[in-house]
Formats: structure tokens, C-alpha cells, sequence
């Protein structure tokens, strides 16, 4: 039954959506049950692994071959998102079925251990650690018993791939931890090879995997002995995230810049004025671009599509600059350096009339103006600009504004009465 | 938008009272809040709001304006727009608090429209609906301002309803102990609180906002 027909990709993912939905039912199991292992080797397996295509695109262009594979949800008849599902129903469902699936991905990660360099095949390995990862939250469930055995599938095939010379694996090894986050590592040992070797991934020379190891290290922080070997390369962590953030428009990264500077705060105020002028110009860098394109689209299109990768990019680096000012409530100096830096991301939003990022706007002010507990020139400029703003329509984005409870207007005015 | 026009008016107090073009800019939004035809009520409490905060911060500078914040509190009042009991207290709230900025101006601006003795109806009928411990505390407090009057100062039509407002105030006293017990009830909420605001600022009695 291996590709001896070719089926269009939503008549792929229909036959595996209807494949699911047998799962379940006794009556259809029974008639799929004896076809499961020919199944997972001849139909899920291939779906999952890159194509020839997957493959160019992971050299030649980068971002695309990113977006594609975070992005997969935008597909809706994506066949490897429907094997993914499947195999998630299929050992959810049929717990016993899970031992078939694993013993599966052994026998591909073991003969690509044990062939000679010049027979290994890199896609297989891939597609093998893709399947196991799709499964992370089985193997790793409660009452799951082989949740002890993943530490050692790490250490012997997964760690040898984060300097695998295929930079494809080198990205999956990255996911594959992603994935098996939940994953407590019982020698501490493992943990700082994880830690080194997600740090050089970091620094390596194909985007994608630098991307995967970023997504990849924000979940690690849950570990103490990860946090601590951090806060000594944090600076030099954010410095890598945000060229990253310059080169790629993937907003998850900036929820892991987010993340690091609300938890690494005590180490990051130090850098906070490099660090927000870093933010401003990614800032201004997406913003520009998003109103060239905004610009050459014409008017006619209005401001409809406007929440794609790049607004929501840009965001998530607004969230951050408004995380790091609330860690700086305690010095007010530093913060009056950053008003004035972040001005020009004020700006630039009002001015072009961005709603979708004003309400991230006016906490950034609010922020500054609280954190401050007064008003600096800086910010009477930004309230020029607010009143401006409210006068071009206030009707379009008075709405949220009760959303925040006024809770310290009260607070302060208490001590009055 | 409010929180931060809200710190400008709570930090930016002496730049406000220098600088009357940007006092004008403050209560022009609440008024442009209030005229526009597509803001909603939810929306015009924070008009009320932004009034309110323009008043408490602005004691004595901002007597010019006060004739604004009734009517336009009035008016809605009056014409029975209000839906919500949140609108319709804050619209309230609004007129208190010019009573509690300057007592005597504030009469004089309802006595000279004819609103005092709706007003004062309509605020003392519902007083079981101040419920919040912001709303009580301020209620006791434009009492208090009213009862330093001189007799002389209080408009006849409603000097019949003086006794009233010791009424009024009692009632407020008894039930503020258990207002404030209830929010200091509320650390589940403040969670919420933190992570829609995005900002972890201790305990304060306005989370009873969420109440409403």
C-alpha cells in the first residue's frame, strides 16, 4: 500500500480524519485493529517525515520552512497535522497501541544508531523523533509506564542529534526537548548537557535551529539548576533573542524575551536601557515594515488583515518592553532613560494609528507614569499625543478601558477623604 | 487608555494646574465621552471616573468645570438612560463628588437648574446600592462636607429631607465594616486582577470593583 497511489494532500488528511474517528468505536476498531502496525509504518510514518521539498526549503529559505512548520495550524488539510492527530487518538484511546508506535520509532532511531555513516538515513530519524514528540503528553501521562524510560531515549538519541550534521535534526533534537518539557530529568548531569547544548544550538549557523532552541530553553527555566547557570549568560541570551527577533517574524520568541525578563529581572536591570533600546528599534524595524506593506496594499483594504505574524510580533515586543518597565519601579533614573528611549515607539503607533498595538501602548505609559509616581516632560509629550489620538476617534478604542479596574485611582485617594 | 490619563492627573497635579490648556484637554475628553453618540454606557463610566479622579486631585483648581460635571451627570440621570446600576451609580458618584469637592457650588449649580431635590431622591433611595467600599467611603464623605453648611446655605427645598442625610450616613457607618471584611476576601480575585493588568501591585480596596 506504500505510495503506490497518489492522493491529493486534502484527500490525505480526510482519509486520516476518518481513520481517527474509528478509533474510538469498538465495531470500526475491530476492522482497523489488524492493519495498525502496516498503518503507522507505510501511511503515518512517510506523512511525518520531510519532504524532499521540506528540505530545500530548510536551506534555502529559512523563515518559510519556520513558519510552515510552527504555523501548521493556518493548514487546515495539512495530511502530517492529520497523522499527528491520529496518533494521538490512536494512544489515548488504545493504550496498548502506544507500545506499537514506540516500538516503531526504536527500531527507526536504532538502525539509524547502528547503520554506517553513509547508510543512515537523517529524514527517518527525523520523522521518528517528530512521532515520539507528537506523543509527549502520553508517554509522560500519569499513570503512564514507561514515563521512567524517556530520560534514556534522550541521552541516546536524542542528545547525539543536537550536533547531528543535518541541520533539520539538529532543529528536531531542539523540538523534541520542546515537546517532553514535562520531562523531569533525574541526573542532573543530563539537565546541564541539555542546558550546553541548547546554548550552542543557540549560536548555530541555520535558522531554524536557533529558533527551536530558543522555544526550547523557555520551558527548561523550570529547572533550579538551569535558572541558576542562566542568570550568569542572560544578557548575552537576550542579546541572541532579540537578533533573532531581527531576523524572523515568529512571535513566540517574544513571549520567551517576556518570559526572561519578568524571571531574570534582578539580573537584567543592569542592561535595561541596551535591552529597550534593542526592543525599540525590532520596534520600529516591524512597524516600518508593516506600514510600507500597509502602504503599497492601498487604502482600499483598510485595516482588516491586520493581525498577522508581524502586528502580533510586534505585540509581543511591545508586552516585553511593558514587562521590563515594571521591574524597574525601583529605579526611577533608569526609567526616565527609557521614556525617553521608547518614545519613538510611542509615537509612530498613535501617529499611524495601529490599533491593535494601542492598548499595549497605553499601558506602556501607564506603566512609565506609575512606576515614575510623576510626570516627566517625556511623558507630557506622550499625552499630547494621547489627547490627539482621542480626538481622531475616541469611540474606536474607549472600549477596554474599564476592562482594567481602576484599582489604584482609589488606593490613593483614599488617604483624602 | 484610563489608567494612564488617570496617573496623569494623580502625578501630574502641579503641571496640570500650570498648564490650563491640559486641564482643558482632561475634562474635554470626559465631555467628548459623554457626547458621543457611539460610546456606550459600559464606556461612560470611565468619564465618571476620569471626572471623579479631576476632582479628588484638583481640590479648589478646577471650579470652572464643576457646573460641567453635573450636567452632564444630570442630564443622563434625568433622562432615565441610565440601564446598569453600575452607569447609574457612577453618574451619581459624579454629582457627589462635586458635592464633596466644594458643597456650597455644587447646590448652587443644581438649586439654579432645579435638579436638587431629584438628585438628592434619587441618591438617598438607592444608597443600599453603594455597595462598594469606594462608593461608601465617598458618600460619607460629600455628607460630612454637606452637614459643615450653614443652615443658611441649605436650599430650601431640600431642607425638609435634611434629617436625612444623618440617615443616610448612619447606614453607610453600619455597612462600611462589612464592605471592607469582603474585600479583604478577595486575594483569588486580585490573581485575576494581576494577570489581566499585567501588574503585581499588592492588595487595595478598589479590586471590589470587580464586583459590579
Amino acid at each position: 500500500m506504500s505510495k503506490r497511489q497518489w492522493l491529493s494532500k486534502p484527500a490525505l488528511s480526510y482519509t486520516l480524519i476518518f481513520l481517527e474517528e474509528c478509533v474510538k468505536p469498538k465495531a470500526m476498531w475491530d476492522h482497523l485493529k489488524p492493519h495498525m502496525d502496516n498503518l503507522i509504518a507505510h501511511f503515518i510514518f512517510p506523512l511525518l517525515c520531510h519532504t524532499d521539498e521540506d528540505i530545500e526549503l530548510f536551506e534555502t529559505d529559512p523563515s518559510e520552512y519556520l513558519h510552515r512548520k510552527l504555523n501548521y495550524y493556518e493548514e487546515v488539510s495539512a495530511p502530517d497535522v492529520a497523522a499527528t492527530n491520529f496518533l494521538v487518538a490512536l494512544t489515548k484511546n488504545r493504550k496498548k497501541q502506544t507500545f506499537s508506535v514506540l516500538s516503531f520509532v526504536n527500531s527507526i532511531v536504532s538502525k539509524y544508531e547502528s547503520a554506517p555513516d553513509d547508510q543512515k538515513s537523517p529524514r527517518e530519524k527525523e520523522g521518528a523523533l517528530r512521532m515520539i514528540g507528537s506523543l509527549a503528553s502520553v508517554i509522560l501521562g500519569k499513570k503512564s509506564p514507561i514515563a521512567g524510560d524517556v530520560e534514556y531515549f534522550f541521552v541516546r538519541h536524542v542528545f547525539p542529534e543536537f550536533r547531528s550534521p543535518h541541520g533539520f535534526l539538529r532543529a528536531r533534537a531542539c523540538d523534541t526537548l520542546e515537546k517532553f518539557e514535562q520531562l523531569d530529568f533525574k541526573d542532573p548531569n543530563n539537565l546541564m548537557i541539555v542546558y550546553r547544548n541548547i546554548l550552542e544550538c543557540m549560536t548555530d549557523p541555520a535558522l531554524p535551529v536557533r529558533v527551536e532552541a530558543s522555544l526550547a530553553l523557555q520551558p527548561l527555566i523550570r529547572h533550579d539548576i538551569i535558572r541558576t547557570s542562566m542568570q550568569q549568560n542572560i544578557p548575552q541570551i537576550m542579546q541572541q533573542l532579540l537578533k533573532l527577533a531581527n531576523e524572523v517574524d515568529v512571535d513566540a520568541l517574544a513571549n520567551v524575551m517576556e518570559d526572561f525578563v519578568e524571571v531574570f529581572s534582578t539580573e537584567l536591570t543592569p542592561f535595561a536601557v541596551a535591552l529597550s533600546e534593542q526592543l525599540r528599534d525590532t520596534y520600529m524595524r516591524i512597524v516600518s515594515e508593516l506600514l510600507e506593506r500597509n502602504a503599497a496594499k492601498g487604502d482600499e483594504e483598510g485595516y482588516g488583515d491586520f493581525l498577522d505574524d508581524k502586528s502580533i510580533t510586534a505585540l509581543g515586543v511591545l508586552q516585553t518592553i511593558g514587562t521590563l518597565i515594571l521591574t524597574l519601579e525601583s529605579t526611577p533614573d533608569v526609567l526616565l532613560q527609557l521614556e525617553n528611549i521608547l518614545m519613538p515607539v510611542i509615537t509612530i503607533t498613535l501617529e499611524n494609528k495601529l490599533y491593535d498595538l494601542y492598548n499595549e501602548i497605553f499601558e506602556i505609559i501607564d506603566s512609565c507614569t506609575f512606576a515614575a509616581k510623576s510626570i516627566s516632560p517625556t511623558m507630557w509629550q506622550a499625552f499630547e499625543l494621547v489627547h490627539k489620538t482621542f480626538k481622531a476617534g475616541a469611540e474606536l478604542y474607549l472600549e477596554g478601558w474599564c476592562s482594567v479596574p481602576s484599582a489604584l485611582i482609589y488606593r490613593q485617594r483614599i488617604a483624602a477623604y | 487608555m484610563l489608567p494612564a490619563l488617570d496617573n496623569f492627573v494623580s502625578y501630574g497635579t502641579d503641571m496640570l494646574i500650570q498648564n490650563p490648556a491640559y486641564l482643558r484637554a482632561i475634562v474635554g475628553m470626559v465631555e467628548d465621552i459623554f457626547r458621543d453618540e457611539k460610546v456606550g454606557g459600559v464606556d461612560r463610566i470611565c468619564g465618571c471616573k476620569l471626572a471623579e479622579t479631576v476632582m479628588l486631585n484638583l481640590r479648589g483648581h478646577v471650579d470652572q468645570y464643576i457646573p460641567t460635571f453635573i450636567e452632564l451627570a444630570m442630564n443622563v440621570i434625568n433622562s432615565g438612560d441610565a440601564k446598569t446600576k453600575s452607569y447609574r451609580i457612577h453618574l451619581m458618584e459624579m454629582v457627589i463628588n462635586t458635592i464633596y469637592y466644594n458643597p456650597l457650588l455644587a447646590l448652587q449649580v443644581l438649586e439654579s437648574r432645579g435638579w436638587t431635590n431629584k438628585f438628592f431622591s434619587t441618591w438617598f433611595s438607592s444608597i443600599d446600592n453603594f455597595t462598594r467600599v469606594h462608593d461608601k467611603k465617598l458618600s460619607i464623605a460629600a455628607i460630612s462636607s454637606l452637614l459643615t453648611l450653614k443652615a443658611s446655605d441649605v436650599p430650601a427645598s431640600v431642607q425638609p429631607g435634611w434629617p436625612r442625610l444623618l440617615q443616610g450616613v448612619t447606614r453607610l457607618f453600619q455597612t462600611l465594616p462589612a464592605a471592607i471584611k469582603r474585600t479583604l476576601f478577595l486575594p483569588t480575585l486580585l490573581e485575576h486582577r494581576t494577570l489581566t493588568l499585567h501588574r503585581p501591585r499588592g492588595s487595595d480596596q478598589g479590586v471590589g470593583f470587580h464586583f459590579r
